[in-house]
């Protein structure tokens, strides 16, 4: 995973070394970008789709079929948090 | 010695001979130009900065305002800018060389400096503790910025925030304030210390003038100051004071995606406007009238100043 | 040879030897860099210069500040390119078919071999060489993907289709950066023709990539044609520049250069590469490892 987080307040930032794009995470997005990167494997990859959703709604829940989410998961599988 | 301190006609001849430079802190210029009015614009305008007696033979822009030489320049006389074989804009009426002059450094300055970021932004500093106003054209960030000169500020830049990523700090870009329209006649009452340049009506921004930099400000031409708080101003009519903190993320987004240059410059933009933001408080500010926009801003000041101070003390070292 | 070639600008007084060696830097005034730093922005080698200056760090600590910011400047606008050359280089790889063999031709294949003289170079556009035969297979798959023709009149398509090596540049709606689709190294107008049989048998996969890259010699040969192509004087340093890096990057022996003079016969364009080692020579110093009695012919 190449990517540069900041955290700011409540909020954070992404910036993907791949490609140069930076994403801005609202305080939600934030708690759940934490909280999928502290469950990563160890060797950095991916967390996987099924682990992923669980921790969403179990630990989280959060609704995972809102359009808002949709795009959040769509936007970390992207930046390779999540496969 | 101040440029002002300087006989106009010992001017001109610089000029003319293309030995005029002019050191704007991030920036230092050579001028080429045969325009008389433009180096009497010039000698108002820039009358505090720095007289560069010594010629070190070194620019980082050559810049020349010429007058138009074709046919239709004996009957519209033109004056046209170059830098280094370009000519970014279209010639302009000879006694707007001043304009023209100061948005061909815009031009020059924002196409070449990417060892900054560059912030679309007033930078103004208190004790070497800067203050980021970043807006769109028409939020009165201009206007805003003169006003805080005028009333003790050090300004370092109108139009480009021009951050360091090494260090982290501002750098003067210092030059005339251009105020458009209502703005002129509100900055002469304001103060009866502005000095200002004459009125060019009908420019593509409009009526525009400029406010000269005052001496507190060219004495620190070369004097870097800290980030310590983002604004963004929005003036509207007869609108009462309201300030809001923005959230980080926010403030973040406004300030970067605004930036001349933050698509170029990768990670080391990411990380130094994250550098900012983590450091500075952020707020909205909606004023409808100068003055209790500046005492607010002071304040935030005091407050971010006392917060930073509380934290050094936490963490001592 | 020394003097006979100088650059006829002044201000090639320093760039010159400053290309040769950084360490030349250090017994430069501030008034030096004045014109120095002018031309190498107007060459497009401000990063380069910036790059190679800066990985020499007590050189690097001695040049004036203004100027060390001149050139982390040009550092960061070449980083930008090669960035938008790799993105674009992924676009094109989801657009192209799989089993095209796509080769990439100068900067974007620096770039992805990762050669030193690809530090701080400036590419301008990403270059690709298909097979004649594949040609029409490449541009379908482009424009499938959305690439447009950048060239406006039909009489303009023409020309370019009958008379030069390339399609008109395809350019993907927003993006910055042009692609030129190549089936040969040289225009068809040109008095040289390399030998496009002896190019696509040499060609060499780049590790980690879908893309291909020319063999090291008909790197060095396309180099050196192209320099011939370009009449403005900067672009001949850049070219130069380009020549210098590849030579040094891919010849180490007496036998090497003997491959590439043979190569360029194959490729008819022996007076190119002479004519090109000749300003390499003069201009950067370059030392022939050529055998004694030719060397004396180039040098003289």
């Amino acid at each position: 995973m190449d990517i540069s987080y900041r955290r700011l307040g409540d909020g954070a930032v992404i910036f993907s070394h791949r490609t140069w794009k930076t994403h801005i995470l609202t305080p939600a997005a934030t708690l759940i970008f934490e909280a999928l990167d502290e469950v990563r494997p160890a060797d950095g990859g991916p967390v996987p789709r099924a682990a992923a959703l669980a921790l969403l709604r179990q630990d989280l829940d959060v609704e995972t079929d809102t359009p808002s989410t949709q795009q959040l998961l769509r936007m970390l599988r992207r930046l390779g948090v999540i496969a | 010695m101040r440029l002002r301190e300087q006989p106009l006609h010992a001017l001109s001849r610089q000029a003319n001979r293309g030995r005029l430079y002019l050191d704007q802190g991030a920036a230092r210029l050579r001028i080429r130009s045969s325009i008389k009015g433009f180096i009497r614009n010039l000698h108002l305008l820039y009358g505090a900065f720095p007289y560069l007696q010594a010629d070190t033979g070194f620019a980082d822009h050559h810049v020349e305002l010429r007058r138009g030489r074709r046919l239709r320049a004996l009957i519209r006389p033109q004056s046209r800018f170059r830098t280094d074989g370009q000519e970014p804009f279209e010639p302009f009426p000879l006694h707007g060389a001043l304009p023209l002059f100061e948005w061909g450094i815009n031009w020059s300055f924002a196409q070449r400096a990417n060892q900054y970021i560059l912030l679309h932004s007033g930078v103004l500093a208190r004790a070497d503790r800067a203050v980021i106003m970043a807006a769109p054209p028409g939020s009165g960030k201009s206007t805003l910025a003169a006003a805080m000169m005028l009333s003790g500020f050090r300004l370092l830049s109108d139009e480009f925030g021009v951050l360091d990523p090494n260090s982290g700090q501002l750098l003067p870009m210092l030059k005339p304030v251009a105020l458009k329209n209502q703005s002129v006649d509100v900055i002469r009452a304001f103060s009866d210390q502005a000095v200002i340049g004459p009125l060019f009506v009908g420019t593509r921004k409009g009526d525009v003038a400029h406010l000269a930099p005052n001496e507190t400000s060219t004495d620190g031409l070369h004097r870097p100051a800290r980030p310590a708080l983002v604004i963004f101003p929005a003036f509207e009519a007869g609108a009462a004071l309201d300030c809001r903190r923005l959230p980080g993320e926010d403030a973040f987004a406004h300030l970067a995606f605004n930036s001349f240059n933050y698509h170029l410059l990768g990670p080391t933009g990411f990380h130094a406007v994250a550098d900012v933001i983590a450091a500075c408080p952020a707020y909205r500010l909606r004023f409808g009238q100068l003055e209790s926009a500046i005492e607010q801003i002071r304040a935030l000041l005091d407050e971010a100043d006392g917060n930073a101070q509380g934290a050094a003390q936490r963490h001592p070292g | 040879m020394r003097g006979t070639a100088a650059l006829p600008l002044p201000a090639g007084r320093h760039l010159l030897p400053l290309l040769r060696d950084p360490a030349y830097a250090r017994g430069m005034r501030l008034a030096d860099w004045d014109e120095t730093l002018r031309l190498a922005r107007h060459a497009r080698l401000l990063g380069q210069l910036g790059y190679r200056l800066q990985a020499d760090q007590p050189t690097w600590d001695q040049i004036p500040e203004r100027v060390q910011g001149h050139l982390q400047a040009g550092i960061n606008d070449a980083a930008y390119h090669a960035q938008l050359v790799r993105m674009e280089l992924r676009d094109l790889e989801q657009a192209l078919p799989s089993d095209l063999s796509v080769t990439l031709l100068k900067g974007a294949a620096y770039l992805l071999q990762d050669l030193p003289l690809a530090r701080g170079r400036t590419p301008n556009d990403v270059d690709l060489l298909v097979r004649r035969a594949d040609l029409d297979t490449a541009e379908q798959a482009l424009k499938c993907a959305g690439w447009r023709m950048a060239v406006q009149s039909a009489y303009d398509e023409r020309y370019y289709r009958e008379w030069s090596h390339e399609l008109p540049p395809l350019r993907y709606p927003g993006h910055p950066l042009e692609v030129d689709l190549h089936h040969s190294i040289t225009p068809v107008t040109s008095r040289t023709r390399a030998d496009d049989a002896l190019l696509f048998a040499d060609l060499r996969p780049i590790p980690n990539s879908r893309y291909r890259a020319l063999g090291p010699l008909d790197q060095i040969i396309h180099a050196v044609i192209h320099l011939f192509q370009d009449s403005e004087l900067t672009n001949e340093l850049r070219g130069l520049v380009d020549l210098d890096g590849l030579l040094r990057q891919f010849l180490h022996s007496e036998q090497d250069w003997h491959a590439l003079t043979e190569r360029a016969r194959g490729h008819h364009a022996s007076r190119l590469l002479w004519y090109a080692l000749h300003y390499c020579c003069a201009w950067l110093r370059i030392r022939l490892g050529l055998p004694p009695q030719r060397s004396a012919t180039v040098a003289r």
